[in-house]
């Protein structure tokens, strides 16, 4: 297990050539790629988020695809289309792959997306395939969708259905770095000329490996029904929480909780895994009720208070 | 060694600790039933029997209890790993062996002793010590239920009746003693001459002295006054004269030879 925490500790390391701090940051999105799922992540602009996911992709030898989203981008754009083609002076039909045939995909202000646009995205990421008229084509694994969203700017946006954003393991919040990292930032972009070089750390197999071990992780029982408890307690406090967590919360929450044992390099989920998996895992799945937003709670304040309470 | 069986070593070790305290809480029970019941009539059977009945009930509750949680309580960092290990038993991947592994690694370090309730066997014994001591006070100054409630009570426990201490012999020995240990009164005036008889608490011996002046005793000289002596011949062999020689020779020969 020493292993394990030993790659991705060099793996920190690397990153952390071009990204400066945003640990929390980058750990979740690398807890969201070994639970082979997507993650949508909020936060202003200038946060490093993309950089953070490209630099992933290079450590990882992984094909990085970016998509930046706008109200007039069509599902062909992002998934593909056919095209003529004259091979020997013959014309014919040749799908054309669009930017989601990648391992990682970066779909930037996705909230800028028709929700049409979205929709195709959004079966890319639950299906890991893409339609296009009436062919399929199943996408390469592993496959990933960071989706960004700004929390400002929301006028002429197409805010994600409850429903949509619930296929998303997890909602990283890219917060601001400190002072002293906001320094190195400076000091590393207005010194060196070029960009630093990323190693490649991790082959795809190696990627899929750890995705296979991630689901080996041993969980208590005690500790799963505490997870369950705690994505329950969401649907029934009625006096913070209007619409509460899915099932499929509880599966994301020990599947997360599971990754983060193993990045950690422990051989099985701790009480802690659990509590600091359920902020990302369900702030996004929750929405509070009209009283607790009047007192001014954020999403991540009632999901605090449930996890004080749950046992 | 396989994890199962290592987790039924250690749980069987602390069962093993606590059926030990049950133990002396049996003992302490059984004293003080006997403490109780050497001042009234009642069998002490009573007491063996009770003591006995609660340590079996207790062994088989201890027995069936799991105390494994135990370690979990007492080594923290250890409580979800095993809990982890326990839950998933049956589960054969890398990461759950090497979670077993290292479970067993750590216990390794696990001292038995940790869970030895030291400070409640320290009380417990104290407890059997100070109640045997109760006990033989009681035997050895033959304490009863009765004596308390007629305040007939030996030495420092009478509360200011007459006592051995205070009154005299005759007045309470020799009148008031009727049904204890010393027995019936009138033995003590055997030839009516005044005897201290005291039972040594530590072995048992009894003391009998004599006590008052030396009468000398005066024995009657009646003998028979037509005593005789007479000689017996009953032992002589009737030898001819004339053969008494050769009967002399042949048992000087033998001596000789």
């Amino acid at each position: 297990m020493k292993d394990y925490k030993v790659v991705f500790e060099t793996l920190y390391k690397e990153i952390g050539k071009v990204v400066v701090g945003q640990n929390e940051m980058i750990e979740q999105v690398m807890i969201a790629v070994l639970c082979e799922s997507n993650a949508l992540l909020e936060g202003y602009p200038g946060l490093a988020k993309t950089l953070v996911v490209k630099t992933l992709a290079e450590a990882m030898d992984l094909k990085f695809n970016r998509i930046q989203n706008t109200p007039d981008l069509m599902p062909s754009d992002i998934t593909g289309t056919h095209i003529i083609e004259e091979v020997g002076g013959k014309r014919q039909f040749k799908f054309q792959p669009g930017p989601l045939f990648a391992n990682i995909v970066l779909a930037d202000e996705i909230n800028r997306a028709t929700p049409k646009t979205q929709s195709a995205l959004l079966e890319s990421m639950q299906e890991k395939q893409v339609t296009v008229g009436n062919s399929t084509f199943k996408l390469d694994l592993p496959f990933f969708v960071l989706a960004t969203q700004n929390p400002i700017e929301q006028e002429g946006t197409y805010p994600l259905p409850e429903a949509q954003s619930d296929r998303f393991l997890l909602k990283i919040q890219a917060v601001y770095p400190k002072a002293a990292e906001e320094e190195k930032i400076v000091d590393i972009y207005t010194t060196h000329s070029e960009k630093p070089k990323i190693k490649v750390l991790l082959s795809k197999e190696q990627l899929l490996h750890l995705q296979k071990t991630t689901k080996q992780v041993p969980i208590s029982n005690e500790l799963k029904r505490k997870a369950i408890n705690i994505v329950r307690s969401t649907r029934e406090r009625k006096d913070l929480i209007q619409y509460g967590a899915s099932p499929r919360a509880s599966i994301g929450l020990v599947i997360a909780a599971k990754a983060r044992a193993l990045m950690h390099g422990r051989n099985h989920v701790s009480s802690e895994d659990i509590g600091v998996m359920a902020l990302p895992v369900l702030r996004h799945r929750i929405i509070l009720n009209f009283e607790a937003e009047r007192k001014g709670m954020k999403t991540d304040d009632a999901i605090i208070d449930i996890l004080k309470k749950v046992k | 060694m396989k994890f199962n069986k290592l987790l039924e070593e250690l749980n069987s070790t602390i069962i093993s600790e606590e059926i030990f305290v049950k133990f002396l809480y049996a003992i302490i029970i059984y004293l003080s039933l006997l403490l109780i019941l050497t001042l009234t009539p009642i069998s002490r059977t009573f007491a063996f029997l009770t003591s006995l009945i609660y340590f079996i009930v207790v062994m088989v509750l201890e027995w069936k209890k799991d105390k494994i949680e135990e370690v979990e309580q007492s080594y923290p960092n250890l409580k979800e790993e095993i809990t982890t290990a326990r839950d998933n038993i049956k589960v054969n991947n890398p990461i759950v062996d090497a979670l077993k592994k290292e479970i067993k690694e750590k216990v390794k370090y696990v001292r038995s002793s940790t869970f030895f309730p030291l400070k409640r066997v320290y009380v417990s014994f104290a407890i059997i010590v100070l109640l045997s001591f109760g006990i033989v006070f009681i035997t050895s100054n033959s304490i009863t239920a009765k004596k308390f409630i007629t305040n007939d009570l030996p030495g420092l426990l009478s509360f200011g009746g007459k006592t051995p201490l205070n009154g005299t012999f005759n007045d309470s020995y020799a009148t008031n003693i009727t049904d204890d240990i010393y027995g019936e009164a009138d033995i003590l005036q055997l030839g009516n001459k005044q005897l201290d008889i005291r039972l040594m608490p530590s072995s048992y011996e009894i003391s009998v002295r004599e006590e008052g002046e030396f009468k000398g005793k005066t024995f009657d000289n009646t003998y028979a006054s037509n005593i005789q002596t007479e000689s017996s011949d009953a032992f002589e062999e009737n030898i001819p004269k004339e053969q008494q020689d050769l009967v002399k020779n042949y048992f000087l020969k033998l001596a000789e030879g």
